[in-house]
């Protein structure tokens, strides 16, 4: 109930009855409320008048990673009583330590502050400013403000390291990499043979060849290794990702591109990022560290999207991504996407699909009934001709069972030795 | 976290409903059993807070409390305990809900100096509140029906403009 409410009703009611009855010795039971009243009036207080700033050490941090919040004030204003400050946290961020609520005394001019520790999740958070309430000493009357102070906290999620990504794009660009051009020259891998030119290195030379001919010399010929354009685009459509259970599909997606992201930027490539299925997201092609930190923190603002627009693959803009680049795909997919990969491999582009698999995702916080084996079986039976008809279509496919971590079975999965099974 | 401090305004939380609970069972035991009974309950339900922390407990049973002095004063019963009833209802009302402010922060960083302060300006009020109301009851002053009746119209109407006021200003 309200107080200066139900202080009202027990004021008036003392005297209307007294009245009423024409008692009056009734009025005195008025009185204590009426001086409790007049006290609340007396030091009723002012609004609260502080200078605040609030420091976030990091404010870029990795999941898991705690963060240290500062949050100190002064009163710029009138003396108050009784000040209780609480620095709202925004959702999904936990606190480890410290406390995130202060009552206390303020003079004028005097100073506090709120420190304490927190961990979040994945995301982008923006803290809204410390609420205040102040009140008179008996807390007779009090009044809320919120003051307007935000900061933002960035958490990234974890990268794993894995060994190179085995990927051959037909376009590669002019800088040195890791990635086999198709050209002969400078390089690791041999690559063929041709006649000697003035300035070749000495060590280059085929001495079986040139034995089988007179006058001619020939040299060692070495696959160059240059870098290339990689564009990635994670599946963020809502009917694609599913929450089951406290986890989401999602985050193990995510997962998955911040380690294909490390991995090719770490070999010198450039790599774009586009997340499909709400607005247009995209992050503009770049290799270095600041395409990495970019590529990260548009991975932590990453959220399930729902667009009647973006509900197809078929409105993904491919004129983002250069003609013949190479595209990374990781998408739990819809059986009615098949037409819209096929057509990207029609256009020229490398694509490799990286799916995990939604079906065992979703299949593990159900309840195991006859009627659900057989939908998942049947689940499956079109997932994987779904998956065969995009082999098919000269898709390179990871199918990813999401109980493994992705750092663990991308090593093997596509790895250098993908490349050669699939040469032979 | 509960503090020695924080102990103690329960301690005196408790002593206050119970000081009002007693009183007011003391001042209609003479008129009703069953009214003392029933007050018995409602001191014990608001005592109850102490271990859920519902504060609209506390009203209601301060209200209870209320009601139940005037029905006694009705009755005839001695105004001295329905004035202690009413006095220390107010103050357990008042700690009742100080204890749940203070319990929302668990860091209070000058807990002493605010307690102080506070249970000094609550012994003042009540203290006072209950010496005026008892020069009330024993002062005389002759006055008819219609002089009461304007003065307490006057009472009433300065009491809702500086009510009406205060809003605004809080607004």
């Amino acid at each position: 109930m309200n107080h200066s409410l139900l202080l009202s009703l027990l004021i008036y009611l003392p005297i209307l009855v007294g009245l009423a009855s024409l008692n009056p010795r009734l009025l005195v039971l008025a009185v204590p409320f009426l001086l409790y009243v007049a006290l609340g009036i007396w030091e009723k207080p002012t609004p609260p008048q502080l200078v605040a700033q609030r420091s976030l050490s990091p404010s870029r941090l990795t999941q898991g990673e705690p963060a240290h919040v500062t949050l100190a004030f002064t009163n710029s204003g009138e003396a108050l009583a009784d000040l209780l400050v609480e620095d709202v946290l925004p959702d999904g961020v936990e606190l480890v330590e410290g406390e995130t609520r202060q009552i206390l005394s303020l003079e004028a001019g005097e100073s506090g502050q709120i420190v304490y520790t927190i961990v979040a999740q994945r995301g982008l958070y923006t803290f809204p400013g410390p609420r205040l309430t102040v009140s008179d000493s008996l807390g007779v009357f009090r009044s809320s403000s919120q003051l307007a102070l935000p900061s933002t906290l960035f958490v990234l999620p974890i990268v794993h390291k894995v060994p190179a990504i085995a990927i051959r794009p037909r376009r590669v660009r002019v800088y040195p990499g890791q990635i086999p051009a198709r050209t002969g020259g400078s390089g690791v891998e041999f690559f063929g043979v041709r006649e000697y030119q003035p300035g070749d290195p000495l060590r280059w030379i085929n001495h079986r060849a040139g034995a089988r001919y007179d006058q001619t010399l020939f040299v060692n010929d070495f696959e160059q290794e240059r870098a290339v354009d990689v564009g990635l685009i994670l599946d963020v459509r809502e009917a694609t990702n599913l929450l089951a259970g406290s986890g989401s599909l999602l985050e193990k997606t995510i997962d998955a591109t911040v380690t294909l992201a490390d991995a090719f930027l770490s070999y010198g490539n450039r790599v774009g990022l586009f997340l499909y299925g709400g607005a247009i997201d995209w992050t503009f092609p770049g290799s270095g560290k600041v395409q990495r930190e970019r590529i990260l923190r548009a991975l932590a603002r990453a959220k399930i999207e729902r667009s009647q627009v973006f509900d197809k693959l078929s409105h993904l803009p491919t004129r983002l991504f250069p003609v013949r680049s190479q595209l990374v795909l990781i998408s739990p997919l819809q059986p009615d996407d098949q037409d819209d990969i096929v057509s990207l491999r029609a256009r020229g582009y490398d694509l490799l699909l990286v799916t995990p698999d939604a079906i065992t995702f979703e299949m593990k916080t159900l309840t195991s009934t006859p009627n659900t084996q057989l939908a998942a079986r049947l689940a499956h039976l079109e997932r994987d001709h779904l998956l065969r008809t995009l082999g098919r279509a000269g898709v390179n496919i990871f199918d990813w069972d999401v109980e493994t971590p992705f750092h663990q079975v991308a090593h093997h999965a596509l790895g250098r030795s993908r490349l050669r099974s699939q040469n032979r | 976290m509960t503090t020695p401090l924080l102990s103690r305004i329960r301690w005196l939380m408790s002593s206050c409903i119970g000081v009002a609970t007693l009183s007011l069972c003391a001042g209609v035991i003479g008129s009703s059993w069953y009214a003392a009974l029933i007050m018995l309950g409602v001191g014990l339900l608001w005592l109850s807070v102490l271990r859920h922390g519902r504060g609209w407990v506390a009203d209601w049973a301060l209200f209870v409390f209320v009601v139940a002095a005037i029905w006694a004063g009705l009755q005839g019963a001695a105004w001295g305990w329905q004035l202690t009833a009413v006095v220390a209802g107010l103050a357990g009302w008042n700690l009742t809900h100080y204890l749940a402010h203070l319990q929302a922060a668990p860091e209070r960083p000058d807990e002493d100096e605010l307690v102080r302060r506070h249970l000094l300006r609550l012994a003042a009020v009540t203290g006072i509140g209950w010496l005026l109301a008892a020069l009330a009851l024993a002062a005389t002053i002759q006055i008819n029906y219609i002089g009461a009746i304007l003065l307490a119209g006057i009472a009433i109407i300065l009491l809702t403009r500086s009510v009406r006021a205060l809003r605004r200003r809080s607004a």
